[in-house]
């Protein structure tokens, strides 16, 4: 009897040890967090490039919000590690590189090795979907990493922080929140019309 | 060598199973990770560590010229990375960065297209740790009916 306790003694202090493995979007929704990881209830999307490679990327996203757009995320190093950018919403779909040919590797995510050696990096998947892949909301993470068995090889995948998980309250800054009410304050035109009537 | 006895090998097998739990847990907690997010598409079985927070950098363009900002983000691990902005007449773009910024800086600002001109920038170099806590909103702003431009930052 004695050692079954001692067991389960053992058994709870290594469970305890790793409670820090809970997930922290189950505390945030929960609990509240103190920053957002994702817009939430704001009508944004955000991806974020994150370059786990020795290379550093120029990553193309490709974006369709009715039109075509291009935004270019260039020179990540890999210390410096990541970037992004925020869309409003709505967000149709978007790829890295070209969304009607997202296998092109010419196309895609230019990396440059320390070596000097040059390679174009496909996406390898379907463009992503609004609706399907994401929703509004959401964090999209582009995970750039290289194959362990060849370091020149670049490979990437996609992760997504679920906004619903991420709509506060937060103990420290709602960006995202300040995010549109600076989008507002500020519109160019408004700017400019408020800048002309003081003339 | 005397034979083990039942009560021996339970409790043997209850060792095993002790161990294999622990592992379990903690091998189970990279999945259940903190700070690690599920993916989607592609390859499954990869995952990526959360941010802590973000930054967000709003960069527009009050003015009818074409202009390029470059700003230069230093991470507090020493890393450098530039946010290369060009936009056509009252547009804007915003980026973002997690919060482990150490500075920002706008190295430079021109307008036009044929001929760059230099836009008046008086922002000095924003620290991460006193202008810049994690949640901060940027606005990078460039104003001005015609050149001479001025940018201006503002921390919200």
């Amino acid at each position: 009897m004695m050692r079954r306790k001692w067991m389960l003694a053992v058994a709870g202090a290594v469970s305890l040890a790793h409670l820090s493995c809970i997930n922290p979007t189950l505390t945030n929704s929960v609990n509240g967090g103190i920053y957002p990881l994702a817009p939430g209830d704001t009508p944004f999307l955000l991806v974020q490039v994150v370059n786990n490679s020795t290379a550093t990327l120029s990553v193309p996203i490709q974006v369709d919000d009715g039109a075509i757009t291009t935004y270019r995320l260039e020179d990540i190093p890999p210390l410096g590690r990541e970037s992004g950018i925020l869309l409003r919403w709505p967000v149709l779909r978007f790829a890295v590189g070209s969304i009607s040919n997202p296998f092109d590797a010419t196309a895609g995510i230019k990396a440059v090795f320390p070596s000097g050696l040059q390679t174009g990096v496909p996406f390898n998947m379907a463009a992503l979907q609004a609706g399907v892949s994401y929703f509004q909301g959401d964090t999209v993470i582009v995970n750039v990493q290289a194959d362990q068995r060849n370091t020149s090889v670049l490979t990437v995948s996609v992760a997504r922080i679920d906004g619903m998980t991420q709509q506060g309250p937060f103990t420290g800054a709602d960006t995202f929140e300040t995010t549109q009410l600076v989008l507002d304050l500020f519109d160019p035109v408004k700017v400019l019309n408020d800048a002309t009537a003081g003339n | 060598m005397p034979c083990p006895t039942l009560g021996t090998f339970r409790q043997a097998i209850q060792f095993v199973l002790l161990i294999g739990l622990g592992s379990a847990v903690m091998i189970g907690c990279g999945v259940l990770n903190p700070s690690l997010i599920g993916s989607v598409g592609g390859n499954t079985a990869t995952t990526v560590k959360a941010p802590s927070g973000y930054n967000v950098f709003i960069i527009q363009n009050v003015s009818a010229t074409p202009i390029r900002v470059r700003t230069e983000v230093t991470k507090t691990n020493g890393g450098i990375v530039p946010l290369n902005i060009s936009l056509t007449a009252f547009q804007r773009v915003m980026r973002t960065q997690e919060c482990d910024i150490q500075s920002v800086a706008i190295t430079e600002a021109v307008a036009g297209t044929d001929e760059s001109i230099d836009i008046t920038n008086n922002t000095g170099t924003l620290q991460g740790t006193t202008d810049l806590p994690c949640g901060s909103v940027v606005l990078i702003q460039v104003t001005g009916p015609i050149p001479p431009l001025t940018l201006q930052a503002q921390v919200f």
